[in-house]
């Protein structure tokens, strides 16, 4: 599944999509505390998180993730916004939770892959 | 020469000793020869006023602060130059509090002294909290109020930038960043260095009284603020 189908699939409200949509998701990870996620989560991920801070677009990098999906209606802050955007990080949104959309997304990225 | 304390907890912190009274506080600091200590309790500052009532007969200078969990729930201190505008500060930081009581068999009681170290009352508003303003937000409004931003105990291993945040983010407007006292004394700190561009300073971080007056900076200057305190460390900082 591709970024952009994944957008589609949940309902995702496309913050920043850039050119990199069509990026394979390919795991996805849910975490709320930085040092755990730069741990834990593999390239490739979508990650959701509500985490807004400016810092997540650094990890997001850092892990060479697919998109950053900020969940329960959290609105990044505005530098957060400029520096997905800068560093062409995919940043999306959500009303809903973390536990909600990872259920919906079971299954449909591949058996066994979320980490 | 100004010995000073910029991160001590009252008995208005649910998790802190419940003898930790404002004119304790000061009674202790000043035995220690602590001219200056700013009180930073969680999310809360009704026991500022008292300590620098306190503070003032026994000629130890108490900074208005509150040391506020913020949305990411990283503990940051907050320092003021006076008490109305720690008010103020107060102010936002309650309407940005989740509304929910305090449960005392959980957390503790938050417990209110007054300058003569009598109980005069519980906070049973749960201040333990991470508020709904994020640690931006949170610096430039405290700097729009002439008050200082300094992120508590970074290192730490909960409620600091390193474990909520990742890492502590280089192009902050952070006045300086404190360590606990324990790696500053194992690192053999000093006043004057810098960690990430920040000023770094440590603070004793006192949940009980013993832990008041244990541990100290030192600035040479005199310093009866917030500010003074700042500029000094500013100056050795280069």
């Amino acid at each position: 599944m591709t970024v952009e189908q994944l957008v589609a699939a949940l309902g995702l409200d496309p913050l920043h999509l850039g050119d990199a949509a069509t990026r394979e998701v390919t795991t996805a990870y849910c975490g709320d505390l930085l040092s755990d996620v730069m741990a834990h989560c593999q390239p490739g991920a979508v990650w959701f998180t509500v985490q807004a801070h400016i810092n997540t677009i650094a990890v997001a990098e850092l892990r060479d993730m697919a998109c950053i999906v900020l969940v329960n209606g959290v609105s990044p802050d505005p530098q957060t916004t400029a520096r997905a955007k800068a560093q062409g990080v995919i940043l999306c949104g959500s009303e809903r939770s973390s536990a909600q959309l990872c259920m919906e997304l079971a299954g449909r990225l591949g058996e066994g892959q979320a980490g | 020469m100004t010995r000073f304390d910029l991160h001590i907890h009252s008995a208005l912190s649910a998790c802190a000793e419940k003898a930790l009274s404002p004119a304790r506080i000061v009674d202790r600091a000043s035995e220690a020869g602590i001219s200056l200590l700013a009180l930073t309790d969680h999310n809360a500052s009704a026991n500022v006023l008292p300590a620098v009532e306190a503070g003032r007969r026994r000629g130890v200078g108490v900074i208005p602060g509150v040391e506020v969990m913020t949305r990411e729930e990283v503990h940051v201190l907050t320092l003021f130059g006076d008490v109305e505008t720690l008010a103020d500060w107060q102010g936002v930081l309650d309407a940005a509090l989740p509304e929910a009581p305090n449960r005392p068999e959980f957390f503790g009681y938050q417990v209110l002294y007054d300058a003569a170290d009598e109980i005069v009352g519980v906070d049973d508003r749960l201040r333990q909290v991470g508020i709904g303003l994020g640690v931006d937000a949170i610096t430039e409004q405290v700097h729009d109020r002439g008050g200082l931003v300094i992120p508590a105990h970074v290192f730490r291993r909960r409620h600091s930038l390193t474990s909520q945040l990742g890492f502590v983010p280089t192009d902050a407007a952070f006045d300086a960043i404190e360590i606990t006292a324990g790696e500053w004394a194992q690192k053999g700190c000093r006043l004057g260095q810098r960690l990430h561009g920040y000023p770094l300073v440590s603070g004793s971080d006192a949940h009980f009284l013993e832990d008041v007056g244990r541990t100290w900076l030192e600035v040479s200057e005199q310093a009866r603020s917030a500010g003074e305190v700042m500029q000094a460390i500013r100056r050795l900082a280069g």
